[in-house]
């Protein structure tokens, strides 16, 4: 038995490394001193950080990614909070709840690419013009699936009691959800904010069909990736990296808390 | 009682209904199109369907990209299993934070991903240079590369913590007495898994792979961007009708054939869970 | 003390509650006193709870009548009905101070309802009433701290007093000191029984626990299966047993199967594995029908010390526990009848006793129903 735990862990030990191996390379090379991506190293530089920061192209993306991502986290949580607390908190009808369930998981299971040229066929059908605002909602669809996890798996570990103890006090409807369960699933909102900012910004499929001129960083990168290999590329893989995991890491830090604070 | 859940439900749906189950509506309305010099006729006609039937080559691109989905769910099985099993072994505040770790590499972004991979793997990559200073070879190894390894490598690293994630929920609901008695019984370590933690855990697999499979067959990006030759699969097939061949009634029958047949999949693998046990529990204890 | 007016605080009649096929409480009537203390006891999956939720408005009400000084609370949602519950593991809300939390309930009490006296409380009334429901448990130190900074008693006074604080007409306890240990469970009791007293509130506590239910109250409802066994004060219940099924789950006793043989006066005739006795009994029980005697363990003794009158039966020692005061002694008669008694000294395994006891003091109640009811 000991020797089966001790083969498992250093297996999962193994896969973990592969996992944080790409991040690792890129990380180890966009602070090498030399214009090759090659062992041995060379020492140690920041200049191909400093390349990326004065770029002014990038600066613009930034900003248009920005201006994307915000309102795409805001709607995917707003909405995603709804489809969770239906779920989870409110009575529906079990068949309705399964086909609502299986509705939300659509956007996840449906290759990005087909949701995307079908989305693009629609709006030339409508005659809608593609900007941001199409971007935008083509994201939240694909986002509200992970916004509606994140929420509900705050909202199941909420005991049903604290918002019967409220009705028992005398409560509303409203009351009890303003007063209980609103405080209660506040970090699982904050939380799901954070995933989706990142997955808003992160996301190229989508953003390529449905975004007209302005183009977010996303898609400006993405061609230097496809085809470049630079150290500069590589300290803004890093920056990139850096930033998502920075918020993703957040986001679950404050989730946990709120599992701490109902337990 | 007024059932707020419905109230709640309904502009979620609303907004599904228009910016997923619309578009796919139209996606299936303009399979029956047809292309007509530059402009697309509207009488319907099963013409697309027809050429799809009587094209070996998109025949065999929708069955390379099940081959390619059942490829990576196989491996992504074999080396989750393990990690599963630890992860779901461990306690309290070592269990979240290896989750965490587990899924924080789904949150680095595709393209990054792909380009980290194009760094390590690439002719002038990493392990080239590494494997030519070492001594090992005298010329890169091209097979690193743009083949249909590099993309099932690069697959199964984007996919594997669905897979984990999958089996670990299915040994969370795995009684350990249940191995043990079966160990105490004196089974061997192979027929303990045979014949209990198989089974018990086959709705998490079940779950896994299918989450596994229908992601590997929707990624474009990867076979395309690191698959080299034989990174033509069927959804870059639909990308170039849908851009440069602007055949969109073409892609659109395309794109409405795979999601019936990836809809079968998922019924399947959907009827499959429900006849397991943990899914007929998890069924009645959700209602 | 004020006169007890004639009319019951809250009747119960014919309550019904179905889940689909399964019938949670199948037609129970029952009727709760002002400034009583009443326990509902019953093992888990009786209806206890059940009862319980519908009181307090969780559940609705299939069939049957509920009402409160005689007003029908059918109708009327839980947040408006003036009844309070303390709820199992206590449900205080983790985000609010203990003083937020007792206080949670007050800001709703200006609404028209049962009760209500249809105006609010001004802030600073709400702060006294906070403090007085606070320092009534003995927790007005605590005020400012968060729940999961409590301890478990702590938690539980605070649960307490953010339902007294509202003044309801009937507090329900549901299971309230399971989450307790054993010593903090005793503290607990004692507590709650003279919190009562003092408010002069009405207390529905629903609890598993027999010697918790003998404890507490002025008034048990036995429950099993849906169905109300037996109700009456604690010593009616412990003393004379409705049924085999009630002396059973109260513990202590020992129950022998029989049949009536012949029935005097209150008195019945039973023919049992250890012998013929006759005894004071049930009323309602008929000649030849499934009956069980009750003899509880203090009241058999050795043959030599008995008194004049009393029945005998032999039975052999299979174990003996020193329990303080005396032995606990089990023992199996004839039949392979299993009985216990507590004795002064300690008998040798396998001895074989003759125990006497006075069947004036033994009981005859209805037996066994067919089948298990459990």
């Amino acid at each position: 038995m000991f020797r089966a735990s001790a083969l498992a862990a250093s297996w999962t030990l193994l896969i973990f490394a592969f996992m944080y191996f790409p991040v690792a390379v890129i990380l180890i090379f966009s602070l090498n001193d030399s214009e090759i991506i090659a062992f041995p190293l060379q020492g140690l530089t920041l200049r191909w950080y400093e390349s990326v920061v004065s770029d002014g192209r990038l600066g613009g993306g930034f900003a248009t990614t920005l201006m994307v991502a915000f309102p795409a986290a805001i709607l995917s949580t707003f909405l995603g909070a709804l489809a969770a607390l239906a779920l989870t908190r409110y009575e529906m009808k079990m068949k309705l709840k399964l086909v609502f369930a299986i509705l939300l998981l659509l956007p996840f299971l449906i290759p990005k690419l087909i949701l995307a040229v079908a989305q693009l066929i629609l709006l030339s059908e409508l005659g809608v013009a593609r900007n941001l605002v199409t971007v935008t909602l083509g994201q939240v669809i694909v986002i509200l699936p992970f916004t509606t996890l994140v929420v509900a798996s705050v909202l199941v570990r909420i005991d049903r009691r604290l918002e019967e103890a409220a009705v028992d006090l005398g409560a509303s409807a409203w009351s009890v959800f303003r007063r209980v369960t609103l405080p209660l699933m506040r970090n699982g909102l904050v939380a799901a904010m954070f995933i989706a900012f990142v997955l808003s910004s992160s996301e190229v499929v989508l953003t390529t069909f449905l975004s007209g001129r302005a183009q977010p960083l996303s898609l400006l990168v993405a061609s230097d990736f496809r085809f470049a290999i630079s150290p500069a590329l590589n300290a803004l893989a890093v920056l990139i990296v850096t930033g998502n995991i920075a918020l993703v890491l957040v986001g679950e830090a404050i989730r946990r808390r709120s599992e701490r604070g109902t337990g | 009682m007024s059932r707020i859940g419905n109230w709640l439900a309904a502009p979620v749906a609303a907004v599904l209904v228009a910016l997923c189950l619309a578009p796919l509506a139209v996606l299936f309305a303009y399979s029956f199109f047809q292309v007509d010099f530059v402009t697309i006729s509207t009488d319907p006609t099963l013409k697309n369907y027809a050429r799809i039937a009587g094209s070996a080559t998109y025949r065999a691109l929708i069955g390379h990209a099940f081959l390619s989905g059942a490829v990576v769910v196989a491996i992504t099985a074999l080396i989750g299993y393990p990690v599963a099993w630890f992860i779901a072994r461990r306690g309290g505040v070592r269990k979240s934070a290896l989750l965490t770790l587990l899924l924080v590499p789904l949150y680095t972004g595709d393209m990054v991903r792909i380009f980290a991979w194009r760094v390590i793997l690439g002719a002038e990559g990493v392990l080239n240079r590494l494997f030519l200073w070492l001594g090992l070879i005298d010329q890169p190894l091209q097979v690193l590369l743009f083949s249909p390894v590099a993309s099932h490598l690069v697959l199964v690293y984007n996919y594997l913590p669905f897979m984990v994630i999958g089996l670990w929920l299915g040994f969370e609901a795995l009684d350990e007495r249940l191995t043990e008695a079966a160990r105490d019984l004196g089974a061997p370590a192979r027929e303990v898994f045979r014949r209990v933690t198989l089974p018990l855990t086959l709705p998490g697999l079940i779950a896994g792979g299918m989450m596994v499979f229908v992601l590997v067959v929707g990624d474009h990006l990867t076979p395309q961007l690191l698959g080299g030759a034989s990174g033509v699969t069927v959804i870059s097939a639909i990308n170039d009708l849908f851009g440069t061949a602007f055949d969109w009634p073409l892609g659109s029958a395309i794109a409405c054939t795979l999601l019936a047949t990836l809809g079968l999949c998922c019924a399947l693998a959907a009827f499959a869970l429900s006849r397991t046990e943990l899914g007929r529990s998890l069924a009645a204890g959700e209602a | 003390m004020p006169d007890r007016p004639p009319l019951p605080l809250l009747r119960a009649d014919a309550l019904h509650k179905a889940y689909g096929s399964y019938h949670a409480v199948r037609g129970v009537d029952f009727r709760l006193m002002p400034e009583s203390y009443v326990t509902l006891l019953g093992p888990s999956g009786c209806g206890k709870t059940t009862m319980l939720r519908m009181i307090g408005g969780f559940e609705t009400v299939s069939s049957g009548r509920l009402e409160l000084d005689g007003q029908s609370l059918l109708d009327i949602p839980a947040p408006r009905r003036p009844i309070n519950t303390v709820f199992q593991s206590y449900a205080l809300f983790p985000h609010l101070t203990v003083e937020e939390n007792v206080g949670f309930g007050l800001a709703y009490r200006g609404r028209a309802g049962l009760g209500g006296d249809g105006r609010g409380l001004d802030r600073a009334a709400m702060r006294q009433k906070v403090a007085t429901a606070l320092s009534t448990v003995r927790m007005e130190q605590m005020a400012a701290r968060r729940p999961r900074h409590l301890s478990g008693g702590q938690q539980q006074r605070v649960a307490l007093a953010r339902a007294i604080v509202n003044e309801p007409r009937i507090l329900l306890l549901d299971e309230p000191l399971s989450a307790l240990d054993r010593r903090m469970r005793r503290d607990m009791q004692i507590e709650l029984k003279d919190l009562q007293r003092r408010l002069g509130m009405t207390f529905l506590h629903v609890t598993h626990d027999q010697e918790e239910a003998f404890a507490l109250s002025d008034h048990i409802i036995v429950m099993n299966a849906g169905l109300i066994e037996q109700q009456g004060a604690p010593q009616e219940i412990y003393r004379r047993p409705d049924s085999a099924w009630v002396a059973d789950f109260i513990g202590g006793s020992n129950v022998v199967p029989g049949r009536v043989l012949a029935l005097d006066a209150g008195r019945a005739r039973i023919g049992t594995a250890i012998g013929e006795v006759t005894a004071p009994a049930r009323r309602g029980l008929a000649v030849d029908e499934a009956a069980a005697l009750c003899i509880r363990p203090e009241q058999l003794s050795r043959e030599a010390a008995a008194a004049p009158g009393a029945a005998t039966v032999e039975a052999a020692v299979t174990h003996a526990v020193f329990a303080g005061s005396g032995w606990q002694v089990e023992l199996r008669a004839a039949g392979g009848q299993p009985l216990s008694a507590r004795l002064g000294e300690a008998p040798a395994p396998g001895e074989t006793l003759r125990l006497a006891f006075d069947p004036a003091r033994a009981w005859v109640t209805r037996g066994a129903a067919a089948g298990p009811r459990a």
